[in-house]
């Protein structure tokens, strides 16, 4: 009973009776209960076209391209990062030069072949690209998934947008910055508060030498 | 000539009484098993609850091509959903579905439904070769295996009301049940060891999970009706639950009392729907036990009939024997 996986795995059947008959007798009430429960759980499906689930702030869904809040004008300058980072190589972008900023002239997105990895936003300086809360991509023809930039625009303005920004990812991922002066005593005042755990001894290595 | 015309009249009744029976008993095992994995099931076509859902069904599979494979045994393969069905239409002849209200009362009904229901491995096999499929073969293959292995355990385990009775007529079992504390599942130790003997032999016969490995979906795809599409897989599916369906009105007859219950013997009406109350409780029980279940080995269910079921069953019909010479049998 304490252990029925195990050694016991490769006996047979009637070498110990009554032992093999509680356990089995267990498992089926265990098994059955599970299963009972269920049935007097509510179901977790939801009628997804009538009833649609929250989505999570961090949503990864259709990208789309914003417009300045303020001066209403075009995010994106062309800078054409995005498209040097995309894995599949989905984005194409050709850069407009203007006087004050540039922009982007054409900008498509085969939305086909996009595997939704956020590289592009979160290299956007800008924050000009971003991702929608929306799943609902499915259509009948592969063309409409060939996101001209009129087509991101609108996408932008159809659905709720994801938190993620380009600035907002890279805020979040640069190591905190230590303050220029008073470099060494930070770095040692750390080393001693968590002296305990292996990697500090590093750092305070580190600072003793530099 | 008016018992024929009675007869004829009543198969007719019985015959699509159970056809709609069975075509809604899918419905509410799809229901019961998506309410076990937290889901909804059918939902969308009629209202509520998606009730138009087998008539869609069956709707289908008629419009659907009926293929035959190129190197099929087409006779074979043509007959063998008829001779499939068959059987499991004709066991519920002997089923009485109230007092006299039954198409055949045969005074062998139990031996006529057990060895009809037996005779459904023939179909399946012919589908099974004729399809000239491997899969389908092996699933035959094992389908044999197993229904010869647990025939007799469910054989002797329903044998054990039939003793109790003192009768093999089902009416003169039923009515060796007249109220809930004489159903025979109430019966002390011997009750109770029997209907869970032929609650596991049923699994088997039926080839529910966990003894599925007939059907074996994520090795053998469907089993023997692989190769079968449209109206004649329909048919295979018509056949199977029919006998499900039976095996649960036999269950429900031999064990729990079939149409007895408070207020029954005033209302033969009431009696009737308590019969298919109990009946599809036992349907439900088997499904329960369907969808908490993984599939087991081939040779755990053989070592499981040989070397267990086979001889409790026959110890335990012993046993009864000894104490129906003792006491004498149960009449109601």
């Amino acid at each position: 009973m304490d252990n029925p996986r195990g050694d016991k795995r490769n006996r047979q059947l009637g070498e110990s009776f009554w032992p093999d008959l509680g356990n089995l007798l267990g498992a089926v009430t265990r098994a059955m209960g599970v299963t009972l429960r269920n049935l007097f759980r509510k179901p977790v499906t939801l009628q997804y076209p009538t009833v649609k689930r929250v989505f999570p702030d961090r949503f990864r869904g259709v990208l789309a391209l914003t417009y300045d809040k303020e001066t209403a004008e075009e995010n994106c300058i062309g800078c054409r990062l995005c498209e040097y980072v995309c894995p599949p190589q989905v984005i194409k972008v050709e850069m407009l030069k203007a006087e004050k900023r540039n922009f982007a002239k054409t900008f498509t997105l085969e939305l086909y072949a996009c595997e939704f990895c956020e590289l592009c936003v979160q290299v956007c300086p800008t924050d000009a690209i971003i991702m929608m809360k929306s799943f609902d991509l499915a259509t009948s023809d592969r063309r409409e998934l060939l996101l001209d930039k009129d087509r991101l625009h609108t996408i932008g303005l159809q659905f709720d947008p994801s938190w993620a920004t380009g600035t907002g990812l890279r805020a979040m991922q640069t190591p905190p910055k230590a303050a220029p002066e008073g470099k060494s005593e930070v770095k040692a005042a750390t080393g001693e508060s968590s002296s305990a755990t292996g990697e500090s001894s590093s750092a305070t290595g580190e600072s003793s030498s530099g | 000539m008016t018992a024929a015309i009675y007869a004829f009249i009543v198969g007719f009744i019985v015959l699509n009484g159970i056809i709609g029976v069975v075509t809604y008993i899918t419905l509410l095992e799809r229901k019961f098993a998506a309410r076990m994995q937290s889901r909804i099931g059918p939902y969308y076509l009629g209202w509520p609850h998606g009730w138009l859902q087998p008539i869609a069904d069956a709707l289908k599979l008629m419009m659907k091509e009926d293929i035959v494979p190129a190197l099929a045994d087409r006779r074979v393969y043509n007959l063998a959903p008829i001779v499939f069905l068959v059987p499991c239409m004709l066991i519920f002849a002997t089923l009485p579905f109230a007092p006299g209200l039954g198409v055949a009362d045969l005074n062998i009904g139990i031996l006529f439904f057990l060895a009809v229901s037996a005779m459904e491995i023939v179909g399946l096999f012919m589908g099974g070769w004729g399809s000239n499929n491997k899969y389908a073969l092996l699933s035959v293959m094992r389908a044999v295996n197993q229904i010869i292995s647990y025939d007799l355990p469910f054989i002797f385990a329903a044998l054990v009301p039939a003793l109790l009775a003192g009768s093999l007529k089902l009416s003169g079992i039923a009515a060796a049940q007249p109220d809930v504390l004489h159903w025979f599942i109430f019966y002390p130790v011997i009750g109770q060891l029997a209907f869970v003997a032929y609650i596991v032999a049923m699994l088997a016969a039926e080839n529910r999970v966990p003894f599925d490995i007939l059907e074996a979906e994520s090795e053998l795809i469907a089993g023997f009706r692989v190769e079968y599409s449209g109206m004649k897989f329909a048919l295979i599916q018509l056949g199977e639950y029919a006998h499900i369906t039976a095996t649960s009105f036999l269950g429900a007859l031999l064990f729990l009392g079939a149409w007895s219950g408070p207020g029954a013997a005033e209302h033969p009406g009431l009696g009737i729907l308590y019969f298919l109350l109990k009946a599809v409780g036992i349907f439900l029980l088997v499904t329960w036990v369907r969808w908490s279940f993984v599939r087991i080995r081939v040779d755990q269910i053989l070592a499981i009939s040989w070397k267990l079921l086979l001889p409790a069953t026959l110890v335990l019909l012993m046993a009864t024997a000894v104490v129906v010479a003792w006491k004498g049998p149960v009449v109601g």
